[in-house]
């Protein structure tokens, strides 16, 4: 530990505009290694937020999405080999020293994670907890700091900021908790926010709330917002554009609504098979083929083992390429998915589901 | 808070009732008994019977050891622990100027473990990754596998004889000046804090290590705080607790190497007193001494559950 004792500090940026595009990921690939082991846990990511905008992550466990995360925070394990850009308006995050980035955390890029409680520190009051993470980025006032904490309590909605701030972790429940992780990151500056699974832990009227909470704070404090889910209801309920990605590449990305409704990647549909409905009589739900089934080679299409669409040329890896304006997706039957090409067998979705079910059938209800 | 005081004190006296028993139960489970043992040898050799009647009378050993345990009990409350069977001095005067020796070495290496074992666990479970932290921990590991009883013999002859820098052996007394006291006592404090320090420094390290690996000290990063804060503030503050909970055990391990220690170093402290006493069979000397040590350890495990309680919110509302 040889640092000079002075402190260096992020730039103040301007407010960015409505829209604007503040965080570019590009080719973002991350592996790690463990002894003689390696492991791509991501093989080449583009992802971009904008200010205002909800972006959401989707994909199963090991798909990457959290690791994409991590990675433009700095917070990746040792042993973690990091590639490509993170461009936060103008610096390439990747290229700063542990030292510098962590000035641009909190201050600029701030995360928070699944759990809620756990998420704050046990033996420290809220208040000390709020103003220790202000304090740590602004040479300002210990008032003024005070008072960028009451603000982001007021934004958060827990505007009784005395109680919150005189309370432990323990006394607060799940969603509180939260509450207050966000009103840390609002009050340190941060632009942009990744959530990770922020909601998971809570249940659902508590759940919809937070959502509500972080889609307010995107329109007023123009924070530009990465939501990593799994459910792909609450990313349809708060995302502007979505993002699904499956080990470690992003297949499938374009605006939420189109994506939901018309999935051009056979992964993104099969993802929406799984979902129960409201409104169909189901015995069982279609399910996705396991994993096991094995990871497509180098070369060939990732998805292939598991894709009911597969064919034989998804031998060779299909590009990451527009399927209509807005949207593109890494397949090769992409056009037939939509729809749009002469000679889709039947309607792909149907197919989809009866590959599906037969499959459900065979391996039983395999979790 | 004073709930937990009480609560306490309501397992500590007992603990130290207990112990003073058993120690008294002892002298009737050894063969011959406080008499044959004070006049010396098994029989008593020159000594009638009636002769032993009556100094078994004197010092009220006719009486049921219940009685006696009594007697010695009420005397001890009012500060009276009895007479040595050795030096028929009382048994406060025989251990008085023992104590500040003794509780110089325990405290000084207790200081020493806390300062320099409790630095390099926290700088181990920091640096776990890297090899400076991997070098802490075989150092660490090392020094816990070292017998004391060697380090006290290697430090006495080659730091004290050797080479001369400390006397291998003596004590000056505090109000001699500490310089003078310092110099006599470093030694035996540096080879007490090898043992301490290292089984310190693997606790804290351990504790330390998971905390460093929790959710609020992942927040604490994601938030920007720098190094020094989420692990002196953050992180510290949560690893404290088994620290706590370690000192009154590391005391009380401190005890027994002070035993080895004074005698080594000839330190005029309890641990020689209680060599001698018992090999003496002197048994009043020995019961002062377990009574004192079970009080200090009683009264530290005290002190230390009332810093848990301070230092941790969770059990403020348990315990209230």
């Amino acid at each position: 530990m040889t640092h000079p004792r002075g402190r260096i500090q992020a730039p103040a940026l301007p407010d960015p505009l409505p829209g604007e595009e503040i965080l570019q990921i590009e080719g973002l690939r991350v592996e790690f290694r463990r002894g003689q082991a390696r492991t791509q846990a991501l093989r080449g990511v583009d992802l971009s937020l904008r200010a205002g905008r909800v972006l959401g992550v989707a994909g199963e466990s090991g798909s990457g999405k959290t690791t994409a995360a991590l990675a433009a925070m700095g917070l990746l394990p040792r042993g973690a080999s990091v590639a490509g850009s993170v461009r936060y308006r103008g610096t390439d995050l990747l290229t700063l020293s542990e030292r510098e980035l962590r000035t641009y955390r909190g201050r600029h890029l701030a995360m928070i994670f699944q759990e809620t409680s756990s998420a704050l520190n046990p033996v420290m009051r809220i208040g000390d907890q709020l103003l220790m993470a202000a304090r740590a980025h602004t040479a300002g006032s210990k008032a003024e700091a005070r008072q960028r904490v009451i603000d982001a309590l007021a934004d958060v909605r827990l505007p009784d900021y005395e109680r919150v701030m005189a309370s432990y972790p323990h006394e607060l429940s799940g969603g509180m908790c939260q509450r207050v992780i966000i009103a840390m990151a609002l009050s340190c500056g941060s632009r942009v926010l990744f959530a990770d699974e922020p909601t998971t832990a809570l249940d659902v009227s508590v759940q919809e709330e937070i959502l509500e909470l972080i889609r307010g704070l995107v329109g007023k404090r123009q924070l530009a917002v990465m939501m990593i889910s799994h459910d792909l209801a609450v990313l349809a309920e708060i995302c502007d554009e979505l993002a699904v990605m499956y080990r470690g590449e992003v297949v499938e990305s374009g605006a939420v609504g189109d994506t939901l409704a018309k999935p051009a990647h056979p992964y993104t549909q099969a993802l929406l098979d799984c979902l129960p409905r409201l409104d169909e009589q189901q015995d069982m739900l279609p399910e996705l083929r396991p994993a096991e089934i094995g990871v497509g080679e180098a070369g060939e299409c990732l998805f292939r083992p598991r894709c009911a669409f597969a064919v034989d040329k998804c031998h060779e890896a299909p590009p990451f390429a527009a399927v209509e304006a807005g949207r593109s997706a890494r397949c090769w039957r992409s056009a037939e998915l939509l729809g749009g090409a002469p000679g889709a067998a039947a309607t792909p979705h149907d197919q989809h589901v009866d590959a599906a079910n037969t499959l459900a059938g065979n391996h039983g209800r395999g979790n | 808070m004073y709930k937990i005081i009480l609560r306490r004190l309501g397992t500590a006296i007992p603990t130290i009732l207990l112990s003073t028993m058993l120690v008294f139960a002892l002298r009737y489970l050894l063969p011959g008994g406080p008499v044959e043992a004070m006049i010396g040898g098994s029989g008593g050799g020159q000594f009638t019977h009636k002769q032993i009647a009556v100094l078994k009378a004197r010092l009220g050993l006719d009486k049921p050891v219940p009685v006696q345990y009594w007697h010695w009990l009420t005397g001890a409350l009012h500060g009276d622990l009895g007479t040595s069977y050795y030096s028929q001095a009382p048994v406060t005067t025989v251990l008085g100027p023992r104590i500040a020796p003794s509780l110089e070495l325990i405290i000084g290496a207790l200081l020493v473990s806390l300062v320099v074992g409790g630095g390099l666990g926290m700088l181990a479970a920091i640096r776990r990754a890297h090899t400076s932290g991997k070098l802490i921990q075989l150092g660490t590991g090392l020094g816990l596998a070292v017998p004391d009883f060697w380090l006290a013999a290697i430090a006495a002859g080659f730091l004290g004889l050797t080479l001369g820098i400390f006397p291998a052996v003596g004590f000056t007394p505090l109000a001699q000046g500490l310089p003078a006291n310092l110099n006599t006592v470093i030694l035996p404090i540096l080879v007490l804090s090898v043992v301490t320090g290292s089984f310190l420094a693997r606790h804290v390290s351990s504790a330390m290590s998971a905390v460093l690996e929790t959710p609020y000290i992942r927040t604490a990063w994601a938030m920007g705080l720098p190094g020094r804060k989420v692990y002196l503030i953050c992180a510290l503050r949560n690893a404290l607790g088994p620290v706590i909970t370690f000192i009154p055990l590391a005391f009380a391990a401190l005890v027994g190497g002070t035993v080895l220690v004074e005698n080594i170093f000839a330190i005029p402290g309890f641990g020689t007193a209680i060599v001698t006493s018992v090999t003496n069979e002197d048994f009043p000397v020995v019961q002062g001494i377990v009574l004192l040590v079970g009080v200090l350890v009683a009264v530290l495990n005290l002190l230390a559950d009332i810093a848990l309680v301070i230092i941790d919110p969770r059990t403020r509302r348990a315990a209230s």
